[in-house]
């Protein structure tokens, strides 16, 4: 009963879509207040003849998915990168545990997505990105679903964030906490901008630049019908990116919505029906939110699969381009 | 309202998809991983569709 009073009285129904976006959403406020920083995007900004004021201000300053960006950079070139190099250096080359889960998805992926996709002869030239966007996707994914780093929202206090000194209502801090960077549709867009390129210059270095074009007609067609077909290709090779962002992002965003919105179900029940309700209807809640996390699990690893899947498969559709 | 509409066509083009690689796969076993990963690059495309519309419902 002592809940369903404190939740009573600071909690409404219509929170719960704004709790989750919260979550989701980058906070506008920076996590850390670094001057130079602050300085240094004052310089390009006003290089450009830009105020705060324009539209296309630019902030350097540190949000979260920014911080947590640095964070997975950090932790992929930590454990992956100085492992496998101490693994490759090592007189003996036995694979210790660790070693051998990443053997298993670099196997994996080199013989059903490289080999298949991009060719036996050329998948060497790509397998290094292909394997870079796999683990970075990877490893972004799967630290948004440790609830560790919602405690991220709990930095904004140490910083510069007046606005959330005022709230000292502590879900309202975690909401703001860490998720997944790979939901933030820039991200996404940022890597699906690497394949956009890659598979263009994939193109390029194959024929060369002219033929590279000119394989956007498929030859053998009646001529009409290339009025049709090159608008066609020519708009999916932006297609194709704008795909991935939005695969990528859309899977993270929804996944996370939806467990916060499970979760929120609690305080709802609370707040309309009293303590008992909010008890009584935790366990399922609760349980649910539980499956939806497996679930998300799962989906961390296939949608960093079909990224660097369908990486591979565009690289592979610009080089062979008969089928 | 939407989203519904989204997974509806997603839900029908997977099950079509997974109909499809059972019967492959028993035809044909031992074809069964070249079939399996063109299957995840079917299965892929008609989700891709379905989520940009389920976030269009979303933001709309």
């Amino acid at each position: 009963m002592f809940i369903g009073e404190k939740v009573g009285k600071e909690w409404t129904m219509d929170q719960a879509p704004q709790y989750a976006i919260d979550h989701v959403a980058n906070s506008k406020k920076n996590i850390f207040e670094f001057e130079f920083l602050n300085s240094l995007s004052e310089k390009i900004s006003s290089f450009f003849g830009l105020t705060s004021d324009s539209i296309f201000y630019i902030d350097l300053g540190i949000t979260k998915h920014v911080f947590l960006l640095f964070f997975v950079s950090t932790i992929v070139v930590t454990t992956l990168v100085a492992l496998i190099q101490a693994y490759i250096s090592h007189k003996k080359n036995i694979p210790n545990k660790f070693m051998s889960i990443v053997e298993m998805f670099v196997i994996y992926l080199r013989d059903d997505v490289l080999k298949n996709f991009i060719g036996a002869k050329e998948y060497r030239d790509w397998a290094s990105l292909i394997y870079t966007i796999f683990f970075f996707v990877l490893f972004g994914n799967i630290l948004g679903l440790i609830p560790i780093f919602d405690l991220t929202g709990l930095i904004g206090k140490l910083g510069y964030q007046a606005d959330m000194l005022n709230k000292d209502n502590v879900l309202y801090l975690l909401s703001k906490g860490g998720h997944t960077v790979t939901a933030n549709v820039n991200v996404t867009f940022a890597i699906a901008t690497i394949t956009f390129f890659a598979f263009i210059g994939a193109g390029i270095q194959k024929y060369g630049f002219i033929q590279h074009w000119k394989n956007l007609a498929p030859s053998g067609l009646p001529w009409p019908l290339y009025f049709v077909v090159v608008p066609i290709e020519f708009m999916g090779l932006f297609i194709r990116p704008l795909a991935l962002t939005l695969r990528l992002a859309g899977n993270m965003m929804g996944g996370h919505i939806a467990l916060v919105i499970f979760i929120t179900f609690i305080f709802s029940a609370t707040a309309e029906l009293g303590g008992f309700a909010g008890f009584g209807i935790a366990p399922f809640s609760i349980s649910l939110a539980l499956g939806l996390t497996m679930l998300e699990l799962l989906v961390a690893v296939i949608q960093a699969y079909v990224f660097a899947l369908l990486t591979a498969v565009f690289i592979g559709m610009a080089i062979h381009v008969d089928h | 309202m939407g989203a519904g509409l989204a997974v509806i066509g997603a839900g029908i083009g997977i099950g079509l998809i997974g109909y499809g690689v059972a019967q492959a796969i028993a035809r044909q076993p031992e074809a069964a991983g070249e079939i399996r990963s063109q299957t995840f690059l079917l299965a892929i495309l008609v989700e891709g569709a379905a989520i940009l519309l389920g976030l269009l419902s979303l933001v709309l």
